[in-house]
């Protein structure tokens, strides 16, 4: 255990998490456990770069794909026109 | 081979070029590599669909399901599922010969104040720029060469 020297707003507003997470998880939240919580909160919102990087090129079929694309926006605009050519009638 | 800067929004078929691993795919992948905090990327959520749709129809629902699931959680692109990006995708689809995916992407391009990037220049976008700007600014990453470094 260590000691974390804060400012007294600081410290007013982590007890006001930890007793709206103790009302929430119907238990006693220590205040470490109230940062651990807001630590995963705050990275929870970083990139993580790796992960995306590691999706490049895990799809081998590039023409399939472009293909079906293609296939899927044209196949959209032909049911527009049907429904345009059906509501001019 | 040139480089992305600044904030894009990518449509799908640049994101499938980045998944199929190739050289308009490698531009992505670089950008990503060298990405700076201030540099947002953004797709709509009507790329997440067709993604979705892809991916399941080459490899499954299962497989399609995990990989959105990575891109989402890597947090490096950001949806945007807001209403004025629906509705502006409306607009430009009531205003111009696009598909409606085109239309998303640049809808959110121009709400989110970043660049469309699309894979290859499509005729009909080109079409539709000659006739009056879009809203937003338009890159081909087949078009690299010109894309600002």
């Amino acid at each position: 255990m260590s000691t974390v020297q804060v400012d007294d707003d600081v410290k007013r507003e982590l007890f006001a998490v930890a007793a709206d997470l103790q009302s929430k998880m119907g238990r006693r939240v220590s205040l470490g456990e109230t940062i651990r919580v807001l630590l995963k909160a705050y990275r929870s919102k970083e990139r993580n770069a790796g992960r995306m990087l590691s999706l490049f090129g895990s799809l081998d079929s590039a023409s399939e794909a472009r293909t079906l694309l293609k296939e899927l926006r044209s196949e959209e605009e032909m049911n527009l026109g049907r429904l345009a050519r059906k509501r001019n009638t | 081979m040139g480089v992305l800067r600044g904030s894009v929004t990518l449509d799908t078929s640049a994101l499938i070029e980045y998944l199929t691993g190739t050289n308009l795919g490698q531009i992505v992948k670089e950008y990503f590599e060298t990405l700076k905090p201030e540099e947002k990327v953004y797709c709509s959520l009507y790329a997440v669909s067709e993604i979705f749709h892809v991916l399941c129809r080459l490899k499954g629902p299962e497989y399609a399901a995990d990989k959105v699931d990575e891109i989402l959680s890597s947090r490096v692109v950001e949806i945007d599922n807001t209403e004025p990006m629906a509705s502006e995708t409306g607009r430009l689809k009531c205003e111009r010969a696009i598909s409606i995916g085109d239309c998303s992407c640049i809808a959110t391009a121009r709400i989110t104040g970043s660049r469309a990037v699309f894979a290859q220049s499509e005729k009909e976008i080109m079409k539709e720029m000659k006739r009056t700007p879009f809203p937003a600014e338009i890159l081909f990453l087949s078009e690299s060469d010109r894309i600002e470094r």
